[in-house]
């Protein structure tokens, strides 16, 4: 993809593409289905993975506007489509297409929660933004459940042989997860006001 | 299995002739020799741990596996905020948080050699990574090699290694997310390569009488195939169940199967729905790893794994039970 679709694709993700050119980008992505996957990757991995979140009803629309064309959807997508039809009563979203299914990685499963952690790329002169960070498994307020998560880390670090490229144990995630570190709350609500930008 | 043998003979070579090593440019060889070095070198040292946007720094003491133990002994001490611990012996891990005055403990079966999977074989995974060997690196004051190993899709990691020239131990390590970020670095500070790791340092310290312990595995546990309900419609690419087994502590039994591409691997793990105990629903995150939790039948299924987003959910996706 060139740097100008890359652009459109981002400000698609944004919700700021004019509403005629996100018509004729999705028109594109309808056509061609190995530019939707791209498209899927970038979106997928450089948006919903570093955290930024969907609107809603953005997901919506894109949904709706590719309502119609799932013929020649990329099989290793339409498996995400399909778990994300399962999700769809749980999200409370109408979400119907590929491109739709950010919405959803980026959001939490009970919109009620606070917002995921945010992945930022660990680049020097990063500019990535961060809300609070909440300890342990993201999105998870139940203690007990954090328990039970960090028990299946365990257990997983243990028997899946997932040791061999660390070098150290793989629960170092466990260990490293300091939950006594709060972050200053000017630090916080400055980080929330970078984000809102 | 490695026979024990191999693994003394292996040991005493490293300590014999640990400049004789000459791993040349082939990207497998390197590979094949860190996984030795972290079965049959000790080491001690000090590590920074980044993920997120925070660095932790921890203390590490590894113990090569003596004959008659079935592995390296290993502990670690995190040095900043509370002093949580863990401590993997010969027969399990144990694991120390301060903060929630709790000791985990997960017990192994006997003789767990699967666990460890077939030996790397970097052609073998051929499909889906790419090696390659990179450019020399000073680490914690030792000549390192670099080893990328990029995967073809985004269904898995990335890797960055630092390897001791000597050893190959891995002194520095990156796991790359699908996007070419780091989302988690570690690198040693400092490091003693080969010197003697005492009983002492292998103990747990500071487990406080209050703390509530939680116990799991063990003999009770049964590791047969057939007997797990769980089947798998369709997966990523590459990876496939390498381990099954049926948890039977309570009365009614869960499940864990572990699915890998050879280098990623993944646990779904099924348990009986329980009135009133939270279960994850979609996905979460801590550091590298993901998760993703679903309901199917009358079990709760959840998806644990160093591996991207995509991955978690696509194969909570493709769980079908086929009990009754």
């Amino acid at each position: 993809m060139n740097d100008k679709l890359l652009e459109q694709v981002s400000l698609l993700l944004d919700d700021e593409l004019p509403p005629e050119q996100a018509e004729l980008l999705l028109e594109r992505m309808r056509r061609e289905p190995e530019l939707r996957d791209r498209f899927a990757q970038y979106a997928l991995l450089g948006e919903a993975l570093r955290g930024r979140t969907l609107k809603v009803d953005l997901a919506a629309r894109v949904s709706a506007a590719l309502d119609n064309e799932p013929a020649h959807a990329v099989p290793r997508l339409a498996r995400v489509d399909r778990w994300l039809s399962q999700l769809r009563p749980v999200a409370g979203l109408a979400v119907a297409a590929s491109v739709a299914m950010f919405a959803v990685l980026a959001l939490q499963p009970e919109p009620t929660q606070p917002p995921a952690e945010v992945v930022p790329p660990l680049t020097p002169g990063s500019q990535a933004v961060l809300r609070a960070q909440q300890a342990g498994f993201s999105g998870v307020d139940s203690p007990e459940l954090q328990t039970q998560l960090r028990k299946y880390l365990l257990n997983h670090s243990e028997h899946a042989g997932t040791r061999r490229l660390r070098g150290v144990m793989p629960y170092v995630q466990i260990a490293a997860h300091d939950s006594t570190v709060t972050e200053p709350a000017a630090e916080q609500s400055e980080r929330s006001q970078k984000d809102e930008e | 299995m490695r026979s024990k043998f191999l693994q003394l003979a292996g040991a005493l070579l490293l300590i014999a002739s640990p400049s004789a090593m000459a791993l040349g440019e082939a990207p497998d060889a390197w590979l094949k020799e860190m996984e030795k070095a972290l079965e049959n070198t000790s080491f001690r040292g000090t590590f920074v741990y980044i993920h997120d946007d925070k660095a932790e720094t921890m203390l590490v003491y590894h113990r090569a596996g003596k004959p008659g133990e079935s592995g390296p002994r290993e502990r670690l001490v995190s040095l900043n905020g509370s002093a949580r611990e863990v401590l993997r012996d010969d027969d399990e891990i144990k694991c120390v948080l301060p903060d929630d005055k709790m000791v985990l403990v997960e017990k192994r079966h006997a003789p767990d050699t699967l666990a460890r999977g077939l030996p790397l074989n970097a052609s073998r995974y051929a499909d889906y990574y790419e090696f390659e060997l990179l450019g020399e690196g000073r680490i914690a004051g030792h000549g390192a090699r670099m080893l990328a190993i990029k995967p073809r899709d985004g269904f898995r990691y990335g890797y960055r290694l630092w390897l001791e020239e000597k050893t190959a131990l891995p002194l520095r390590s990156e796991l790359v997310n699908e996007a070419g970020f780091p989302v988690e670095k570690m690198m040693f500070t400092e490091i003693e390569i080969g010197g003697p790791i005492d009983d002492a340092m292998l103990e747990l310290s500071g487990i406080g009488e209050d703390y509530t312990w939680h116990v799991r595995g063990g003999e009770q546990d049964a590791d047969v195939r057939e007997s797990v309900p769980l089947a798998f419609e369709s997966l990523p690419p590459g990876y496939a169940v390498t381990r099954s087994e049926v948890h039977l502590e309570s009365e009614r039994p869960s499940w864990h199967v572990v699915l890998s591409d050879g280098l990623a691997s993944v646990s779904v793990f099924a348990e009986p729905l329980e009135e009133g105990k939270p279960a994850l629903a979609g996905l979460s995150r801590l550091g590298a790893v993901n998760a993703f939790g679903l309901r199917l039948a009358q079990h709760h299924v959840t998806v644990v794994g160093e591996v991207p987003q995509a991955t978690v959910a696509a194969i909570g996706e493709a769980v079908r039970y086929t009990g009754e």
